[in-house]
């Protein structure tokens, strides 16, 4: 046993002080332990004394032996039984317990080699958490594991969608942000660039964007799909809902409506559109125009498959409260059957919130009866006025404030709204708060354009490098060979600038 | 007859006079000419006008004649019968049968005993029989000359037909008839007086585009100066209307204040003076702030001679130049309802004096930056309500008219309906500017982050496809990956 541990120990985390030198030294070092794990018979080895292992291996200096060990014991404890999870996997089971500790504690450089049995083991926990129908108990786990591993969260994979699901399962919406709030930019994607043959960054090195570690075969994610992306996306966005920050649902929608198609429109998207119609209703009062990068086949096509949701729309922005009404009776199986009769019930709550705060713009001041009479669509009771205006009021969506008289007699309420002059000084903060918000969004967008930009072969050294080899092929004098040979020395070139910028 | 400048009348298609405002002010010089029989008149006007029907209309020569009194007719209830007497009388002083029946037509709905109300068929049938022989007589000359070649004598026979067609109404043969004689213009006056003719049939077709076009093309006539000079005024003219009808107010006002007065009544075949003043005033005041009448309308000696003839115009300009608004709008009013009877004008005066009126408000609150709406309503509010001193509430309709300017943003304030004021909105652009700078700042960011994703999944090749693309290329994908051992630690 001592001897096991000896050989699993021998590896531990390098101090990331360290020159190219050190870190390709550690690189072999990793290397020679997973050869040693996959040898043919150690995991029947190893499982056996797992629980030894377990206890005496630290998560996070020997994360790779703790998660090899612990993947060869699931396996065993599983068997070939691969629809029923045993009861030690799950919650409150001894090795839920030891997976839980590996993924709140791992070393993120070891992991990188291990993309696959990682994978597996989240993948896992959230099946045994939905098994015993405590999603909740999962999603703050697989959570810090996925900033752990990439603080950034710029690279969808997989478990990204994965992960969306769970949270929406467990109605633990406000768990998920961390993530949401770390803008997606990339895609694993294969690693077929010319300067990379040359050039291949050691895995356990740091690095700028998490793009070099999450690649297509580094196990990080499934082979993805278009739902999958699509699908990550819209549940993001109907988190927000849920939280109703309708601005950055929007934004989501928007992503998910103006997807790059080939000829044909996903199920998704459509649902994407018709949350897309009502949450712009909700968040803007109105119809919001289309992101113009989604191409007009496609709009097109939304436009006939969401005819329901447009009409009522249009009948919201014309603020004929009859006709709303009139729409969303007649298409309550539709509401029902696409899961959104809650957001259309909200979006008939903001009409006369809409409507109260319109009136802000027409009048200065006026009597409450006036406002049920030009805000509300049915007759209402003035109490009932009063109150739906003192709760915007509260909620800070109104600025105004309500004036009772003092004569007995004459039991008017005033409502008084301020000038928006006078609203300056309350923005400040918000404005701070916004560009703060933004100019991260932007570092993010930057960054990353900058990332694609370079995988796209646009970047400025690209330019500079073609423009020097259609110099030498214009010169005549120069052979073939010659200019192959020059060609070559011009990618020698290229990598030290791109060995800078790792 | 092969001939025919493709830049001639078909090139534009009759019927819809694309680029106009709606289609009824076509309607109305199309049922005129028998296109459009059943249409309804478009407004009923129950009060005498203040013209006098028989000095208004002597002022008209030629077919508009028949045209405004038929007009008068069907939309006066006061004058109609009247009216359409006169209008018999002229249609069957003319050649047009089809005119002379709807005359009839309209008489018997409106004074079914009236001896004028009965056809006469002896007429009717005598007019026909001469209209086929005149019109197969021209043809045949028109055929015979065109066999001799001779320019000159082609150009006749065509205006020849060209004017028979008009009289007879065939308005759509008569602009054709007119167009075939370009090829056998020689001098710029006959090209002048060929491109007069096709305007004077398509004003009465209702064919504004074409009117607009070749007043261009008259203005573009290598003419000599005095030609020019002489052509001037009925070119503006016939611009101005075509722009009135088109709607473009601003541009037709122009039109008319640029017309000279020597057009004097050279032009009764379509309008007169007096028309000028009314048009061009109306449009004026419609679309010019008050610092542009005064130096445009009022202190324009040209069209002055205009005004001369309309003094009513002349006083409502500049009561509004004085900010005047009250007598101004009163004056308008009293004139609305032989507006309302003008064959030109009828389909626009409600919109024209929508306009004044918001105009009028707007005026009005400019200088205050808080004015009491008993105050406004003294100058706005229509006679009816504010004859007793009504109190204004939230339900007069002149708080409601204010409430709809407010709403569609005609108007920058906001009404206090506590101390019964209108508070002018103070524009903080400091807040605005920073407003905006925020939006375009998210807006953009968030457009580059949805290009960003688009070309990276298109890198990553994730787009949407459709199912069977999507299987072949897993099975390509699976294919290519079998030879390679399974992920994971292995790399």
């Amino acid at each position: 046993m001592a001897e096991y541990l000896s050989q699993l120990t021998s590896v531990s985390p390098c101090l990331h002080t360290s020159t190219p030198s050190d870190e390709e030294d550690y690189d072999k070092h990793i290397r020679d332990l997973i050869t040693y794990l996959q040898q043919p018979n150690r995991p029947s080895e190893l499982s056996s004394v797992s629980g030894y292992l377990l206890d005496n291996l630290d998560p996070y200096l020997h994360s790779l032996s703790y998660l090899s060990v612990l993947h060869f014991k699931i396996q065993s404890v599983q068997g070939d039984n691969k629809t029923r999870l045993s009861k030690q996997v799950c919650p409150g089971g001894e090795l839920w317990i030891k997976a839980v500790r590996l993924l709140r504690g791992f070393d993120p450089f070891q992991i990188r080699y291990a993309g696959h049995e990682w994978r597996q083991l989240i993948e896992l926990v959230i099946q045994a958490a939905q098994a015993v129908s405590k999603p909740l108990l999962a999603v703050s786990v697989v959570r810090d594991a996925m900033l752990r591993l990439d603080p950034s969260s710029e690279v969808l994979t997989s478990v990204h969608t994965a992960f969306m699901r769970l949270t929406l399962i467990a109605r633990s919406y406000s768990l998920a942000l961390p993530i949401l709030e770390r803008h997606i930019c990339h895609f694993p994607t294969l690693t077929g660039q010319a300067y990379q043959k040359y050039h291949q960054p050691t895995l356990c090195g740091e690095h700028e964007s998490s793009m070099t570690f999450l690649t297509d075969g580094s196990g990080f994610s499934k082979k993805l799909t278009y739902r999958d992306h699509l699908q990550f996306f819209l549940y993001g966005a109907m988190i927000y809902m849920a939280l109703r920050k309708w601005d950055r649902a929007l934004h989501y929608l928007s992503i998910v409506i103006s997807c790059p198609v080939t000829n044909t429109v996903s199920k998704i998207m459509v649902e994407g559109y018709k949350k897309w119609v009502l949450v712009s209703l909700l968040g803007r009062g109105m119809l919001v125009s289309h992101p113009h990068l989604a191409s007009s086949h496609v709009i097109r096509a939304y436009k006939a498959l969401a005819k329901p949701y447009t009409l009522l729309a249009d009948a919201f922005e014309k603020c004929d409260f009859q006709r709303i009404e009139v729409e969303v009776n007649a298409a309550r199986s539709i509401w029902h059957a696409d899961n959104n009769i809650g957001l259309v019930q909200q979006v008939m709550c903001a009409f006369s919130k809409r409507m109260t705060l319109r009136l802000g713009m027409t009048f200065s001041a006026l009597t409450l009866a006036d406002v049920a009479q030009q805000a509300s669509h049915r007759p209402t009771s003035l109490n009932e006025v009063e109150s739906l205006v003192a709760s915007l009021v509260m909620s800070g969506a109104l600025n105004a404030v309500m004036l009772h008289s003092h004569n007995d007699d004459d039991k008017t309420t005033m409502v008084r709204f301020c000038s928006t002059v006078e609203l300056r000084c309350f923005q400040e903060h918000d404005t701070r708060e916004q560009i703060v918000q933004d100019s991260q969004l932007l570092d993010v967008v930057g960054r990353s354009i900058l990332y694609a930009n370079r995988g796209l072969e646009l970047s400025n050294e690209n330019f500079l490098f073609l423009q020097k080899s259609m110099r030498w092929s214009d010169n005549p004098e120069k052979g073939s060979a010659r200019a192959l040979d020059e060609l070559a020395s011009g990618i020698d070139i290229e990598e030290d600038i791109m060995g800078d910028t790792h | 007859m092969d001939s025919m400048p493709p830049d001639a009348f078909e090139s534009h298609p009759p019927s819809p006079y694309a680029g106009q405002i709606p289609g009824v002010i076509n309607a109305d010089l199309e049922s005129l000419n028998g296109a459009v029989v059943s249409t309804s008149p478009f407004v009923k006007v129950d009060d005498p006008p203040k013209f006098e029907l028989e000095s208004y209309i002597a002022n008209y020569i030629g077919r508009t004649k028949f045209n405004r009194l038929f007009l008068i007719g069907s939309c006066s209830t006061y004058l109609s019968v009247e009216a359409l007497k006169a209008a018999i009388v002229e249609a069957k002083s003319s050649k047009d049968v089809s005119r002379y029946e709807r005359a009839v037509r309209a008489l018997a709905e409106v004074a079914p005993y009236e001896a004028e109300a009965m056809l006469d068929k002896e007429w009717v049938d005598r007019t026909r029989k001469v209209v086929k022989a005149e019109t197969d007589r021209l043809e045949h000359e028109l055929r015979g000359y065109k066999n001799n070649l001779i320019k000159e004598s082609i150009r006749m026979g065509n205006e020849d037909l060209g004017q028979h067609y008009h009289q007879i109404g065939d308005l759509l043969s008569a602009s054709k008839a007119y167009s075939r004689m370009r090829d056998y213009c020689t001098t710029p006056s006959h090209i002048a007086s060929m491109l007069f003719k096709i305007i004077h049939v398509a004003i009465e077709r209702g064919d504004w585009l074409s009117v607009q076009s070749h007043v261009q093309r008259l203005r573009n006539l290598q003419s000599k100066q005095e030609d020019q000079a002489k052509n001037q005024p009925k070119m503006s003219a016939a611009l101005g209307l075509s722009q009135l009808h088109s709607g473009a107010y601003q541009e037709a006002a122009n039109s008319f204040l640029s017309t000279d007065p020597s057009l004097g009544d050279s032009y009764n075949e379509v309008l007169t003076s007096n028309d000028v003043a009314v048009y061009g005033g109306l449009c004026a005041l419609a679309s010019m702030d008050r610092n542009e009448l005064q130096r445009r309308v009022l202190d324009n000696s040209s069209f002055r001679n205009f005004l001369e003839l309309e003094p009513h115009i002349r006083r409502a300009i500049s009561f509004f130049c004085n900010s005047k608004f009250r007598p101004c709008l009163e004056i308008l009013e009293s004139y609305q309802n032989d507006y309302l009877l003008d064959v030109h004008l009828q389909r626009h005066v409600s919109t024209l004096y929508t306009r004044i009126r918001t105009k009028s408000i707007q005026q009005y609150v400019v200088p205050f930056s808080r004015v009491t709406l008993d105050s406004m309503s003294k100058v706005f509010a229509s006679r009816a309500s504010s004859g007793q001193a009504q109190p204004i509430d939230s339900k007069s309709p002149f708080v409601q008219e204010l409430i709809g300017l407010i709403q569609d943003g005609t108007l920058e304030a906001r009404i206090d309906l506590e101390k019964m004021v209108l508070v002018s909105n103070q524009a903080d652009l400091r807040t605005d500017v920073q407003t905006a700078v925020l939006e375009s700042l998210s807006s953009y960011v968030k457009e580059a982050h949805i290009r960003l994703l688009r070309t990276n999944i298109i890198r990553a090749g994730l787009e949407v496809r459709q199912l069977s693309d999507e299987r072949k290329q897993s099975h390509t994908g699976s294919g290519a990956k079998h030879p390679r051992p399974p992920t994971g630690m292995l790399q």
